[in-house]
């Protein structure tokens, strides 16, 4: 079956290669036939990786130890279920589960939209597909999952590390790959848009789903990495600013400033330039963070391993999609102008923007310390690391300013807030943040970063429940009904909006579980039976050792006793496991006493089972809970706001009677008032709608023409429909009439506009050709740039493997001798 | 000629570059450490006395005193040949899987000959590093199950 497998991955391969030079070729030509045969094949893709994955599965379940991957990560004691998540647990598996779900995904995406964004789809299932090559490419040329022994193969598996036996280890990882990996929907359809000029905000529509759904999944890998290495390594905290970590991290800062920025586009039609470039920059760091945890490019504790080879590809790759994403944004920037200025910096679009530059300005301050490493070895020749503290440093002001802006955004108008309006906006939220501080000064409370956290989040707070307490309060008062229907309807009309507010409370939430962990206590102790030890308002005491087999592994335990305030309040069983086929390798069991107020969390680091000493480490973790619960909200938050239309079909259906319908009216106007204009969600957008053409001349020069009204952001004559379009519309059509050229109606239409105003992209001539010149320059120098650090970087690497290299050749001598041994006694 | 709109942004864009670079300094002062092989710290160790340092290296001679959380071991550059070693010191909790060979990075200073590892200061390769790094061959050791260093770390 492995030789299946290995074929499956190459045609995959080939149908990805012809799904892009149908879908590329058939959009140039308008054949439908090309288009769909090109479509076709990327469905083919998708049933020919969940084939490979199938094969992939069938081995681990069936103990198919001749494949290597499967002998390496796993035994016949796994039990299935960790067999089956043995799929992603190595670095070749996890490339295959990669395109595994971005077949699906893409697929998913094509049928959904095929409709609706016709024009973009041919683009969008070429750029899918190109992504889908480049790790098709990488499991073809050295990372084939289905490779297999040439020699016997061994009777058994290595197994599965037991540490990564563990539930929130099988879901994180699928968990970050499904939101790395679903990123790539929304820039496909970006660059679907900016190839085929369709840059008005229908594209928008389409991915903001995606990137939701995307950041979503970040979310949820990010929370469960966290509450793995809370709950199984033992330490205490659950962030510990790895590399491997911060790359996972990395692209969801730019992820979270896009599900901003892009209601400022949706609203105002401002940021167009700077959404689609942050839709390129997440992409680029998804796969950034996928290139950093398997080609070892940062030291990290979590990298799947060191390759120079793949670290050279995914640096090409990835250049490549900055140099093609930022090329088309350059060549597209005609198309891209905003409609409207910011006004006012007490508006709410400034509020997002500098929302946006943060969050921006983190992504950009991570992945900096993060390879701050790597820079400095490449320029200093001496490895210099930032550890936990810098992080620290700079990521708490930003965390708070960040919480601080989730308070203050909602309170803003658009355009332009007024005195009076900031005035009543502000005065509740600002008391409760300040009665809060006070509150906490009051009771003793000294830590200030802890307490500067938790008055913002009542500002927070109170910012949302005066959001909420307002609209329900209108709403009642114009439907009739009680107050608790009138919030279910008010978030049901504006579920964007309000699940919005769900989720801010999630990370209010989180950030109290944050500021907790300055209020920690931690104890290291050696205890003899019937000893105590005191952590806070708690005591712990050793009991007894004892040791235990269930089969699989042998369990040490501890039995000890909590105390609260001297009164007894539960038992902990804190152990160290020893799985049969990981016997030097223990693994610690983590016992916790749980509430919402703080975990006791208590460690057992040693023990002599002879005379029953142990040692212990215990930490009080206050409100470490709130974080995950946090998490809980913020998905419900994310779940609202997903939630499509029909879901609340019975409330349309209720407010279409004529009584609501009145009614429906006046509420959105009051909430309009009150809110200063922030109450109503829908908004007029123009409806790309082709007007015919009669030769494809005429068709071509109308997508490639824009309307200057000034009013309209530059949208093609294609699209346009105001008067000044159906002007130039006419004019064009005069022209082709009368026999002219494509290049004789350009220069007419510069030289009766005055300028290239009305062209969508500048002429490639002169000086012009600067501007198509300048992201390839660009990308050039960045190319030399990563080529140079490449080269410093290994070759200082290769020297410190000089010794490994003649190992590995002795190993290679002794196993070349074995292969011709055998090959003799086939003979 | 720049316009007066033109000179404040260059102006405002400037004092942000400097407010950056100055606070990136200071925080940079007592946030980093050199990241050493065992070989370069061992080829000058009087230039690295006190200095914040990262050490890099596989453990060796692990041992830890009875009753208590203090363990004595050595940073060695190579599981086969041990040519350049660092003694190392540390009070607290390991992770689990560091032990003789296991590939660790120790965050500490050093003091005369010994390396005096911080508090939660020893990291050994987490299992999320499925793949055997290639510096160690493990047909060459003497048994590859045991070898295999993919520990848990305090990430």
């Amino acid at each position: 079956m492995a030789t299946v497998g290995t074929y499956t991955i190459l045609a995959a391969f080939i149908f990805c290669a012809y799904a892009v030079a149908a879908t590329v070729a058939g959009a140039r030509r308008r054949s439908t036939r090309l288009i769909e045969s090109g479509i076709g094949a990327s469905y083919v893709v998708t049933a020919l990786m969940t084939f490979a994955s199938a094969i992939m599965v069938r081995a681990f379940v069936t103990r198919d130890y001749s494949i290597r991957y499967v002998d390496r990560y796993s035994d016949s004691v796994q039990p299935l279920f960790y067999k089956l998540t043995s799929y992603w647990g190595g670095l070749d598996g996890s490339i295959m589960f990669w395109v595994f779900l971005l077949s699906v995904f893409g697929a998913i995406a094509v049928r959904t939209n095929r409709e609706r964004h016709r024009e973009l789809i041919p683009y969008v299932v070429a750029t899918i597909a190109v992504v889908q090559m480049f790790f098709l490419f990488i499991m073809i040329v050295s990372k084939n999952p289905f490779a297999t022994y040439l020699l016997e193969p061994p009777s058994d598996g290595r197994g599965l590390n037991p540490l990564l036996q563990n539930p929130y280890m099988v879901i994180h990882p699928p968990s970050l790959y499904i939101g790395l990996v679903s990123m790539t929907v929304p820039f496909a359809f970006a660059i679907a848009a900016l190839i085929t000029g369709y840059l008005d905000d229908s594209w928008l529509r389409a991915v903001r789903r995606w990137t939701m759904f995307s950041w979503f999944f970040l979310s949820l890998g990010l929370t469960l990495g966290m509450i793995w290495a809370y709950e199984e390594l033992g330490w205490g905290g659950w962030w510990g600013w790895d590399p491997v970590e911060n790359a996972g991290a990395l692209p969801w800062f730019p992820a979270t400033a896009f599900l901003h920025s892009v209601m400022v586009q949706e609203r105002r039609s401002m940021l167009r330039v700077w959404n689609i470039s942050l839709i390129i920059i997440a992409f680029a760091l998804t796969l950034f963070a996928t290139a950093m945890t398997r080609t070892g490019i940062v030291q990290s504790v979590h990298a799947f391993g060191e390759d120079r080879g793949l670290a050279v590809m995914f640096a090409i790759f990835i250049s490549a999609v900055v140099v093609v994403g930022f090329g088309l944004v350059i060549y597209r920037l005609p198309l891209l102008r905003a409609r409207n200025e910011l006004e006012s910096w007490a508006s709410r679009e400034a509020a997002f923007l500098v929302n946006n530059w943060i969050l921006l300005f983190s992504a950009f301050f991570i992945l900096f310390a993060t390879m701050f490493p790597t820079l400095s070895e490449a320029v200093t020749g001496q490895r210099i690391t930032v550890g936990p503290p810098f992080f620290n440093k700079w990521m708490i002001p930003i965390g708070l300013t960040l919480l601080l802006l989730t308070g203050i955004g909602p309170l803003l108008a658009w355009r332009k807030s007024t005195l009076s309006n900031l005035g009543q906006q502000f005065l509740w939220p600002t008391l409760a943040a300040v009665s809060t501080a006070a509150g906490l000064y009051a009771m003793g409370f000294r830590v200030w970063v802890s307490g500067i956290c938790f008055a913002l989040c009542a500002f927070v707070v109170g910012t949302i429940g005066q959001e909420f307490a307002r609209g329900a309060v209108v709403r009642r008062g114009v439907t009739g009904t009680d107050l608790l229907t009138a919030m279910i309807g008010l978030v049901a009309r504006s579920r964007r909006r309000y699940g919005g507010y769900v989720i801010h409370i999630g990370i209010v939430l989180m950030m109290l579980g944050f500021a907790g962990s300055g209020y920690k206590k931690t104890e290291q102790v050696l205890l003899t039976p019937g000893e105590q030890v005191e952590v806070g308002n708690f005591s712990v005491r050793l009991d007894r050792l004892s040791i235990t087999d269930d089969g699989q592994k042998e369990m040490h335990t501890a039995h000890v006793t909590v105390f609260e305030d001297g009164e007894e309040v539960g038992q902990l069983y804190p152990g160290r496991f020893f799985y049969r086929k990981h016997e030097t390798e223990p693994t610690t069991e983590v016992a916790m006493r749980r509430t919402i107020a703080e975990d006791v969390y208590v460690v057992l680091a040693a023990y002599d089972m002879s005379d029953q000493s142990a040692s212990f480490q215990v930490t009080v973790n206050p409100l470490v809970n709130w974080i995950w619960l946090g998490f809980a909200l913020l998905a419900i938050g994310t779940g609202i706001a997903l939630l499509p239309e029909s879901q609340f079909a019975f409330l349309a259906s209720r407010e279409s009677s004529p009584v609501a319908s009145s009614a429906a009216t006046p509420t959105a106007l009051v909430l309009a008032l009150l809110l200063n204009g922030i109450g109503t969600t829908t908004f007029a957008q123009i409806a790309p709608e082709s007007y015919s053409a009669t030769t494809e001349l005429e068709a071509d020069l109308q997508r490639e023409l824009v309307c200057v009204c000034g009013d309209c952001p530059h949208y093609t004559l294609a699209d346009c429909r105001c008067s000044t379009a159906d002007q130039m519309r006419g004019q064009l059509r005069e022209q082709v009439e009368s026999g002219k050229n494509r290049r004789e109606i350009l220069e007419y239409f510069i030289s009766s506009y005055g300028s290239q105003e009305p062209l969508g992209a500048p002429l490639d001539e002169g000086f012009n050709r600067l501007a198509w010149l300048f992201p390839y320059a660009v990308g050039g120098s960045f190319l030399i740039g990563v080529g140079f650090v490449t080269v410093r970087w290994t070759r200082r690497e290769s020297s410190d493997y000089s010794e490994t290299a003649a190992l590995s050749e002795t190993a290679d001598a002794e196993l070349d001798a074995r292969l011709d041994n055998e090959l003799r006694n086939l003979d | 000629m720049i316009s007066n709109k033109g000179l404040k942004i260059l102006l405002t864009a400037a004092a942000l570059f400097v407010a950056f670079a100055g606070l990136l300094w200071t925080t940079m002062q007592d946030g980093t450490q050199f990241y050493m092989e065992v070989e370069e710290v061992t080829m000058d160790p009087a230039a690295w006395d006190g200095k914040p340092l990262q050490v890099h290296g596989f453990a060796a001679n692990v041992m830890r005193h009875p009753k208590s959380l203090d363990w004595r071991f050595e940073i060695t550059d190579s599981v086969t040949d041990r040519r350049h070693t660092v003694t190392a010191v540390y009070t607290g909790i390991v992770p689990d899987t560091f032990a003789d060979h296991a590939e660790v990075v120790a965050t500490g200073r050093l003091d005369g000959d010994t390396f005096h590892v911080d508090p939660n200061g020893i990291m050994a390769k987490c299992p999320s590093k499925y793949e055997e790094k290639r510096s160690v061959d493990l047909d060459a050791l003497p048994d590859e199950h045991n070898t295999v260093v993919t520990g848990a770390a305090g990430n």
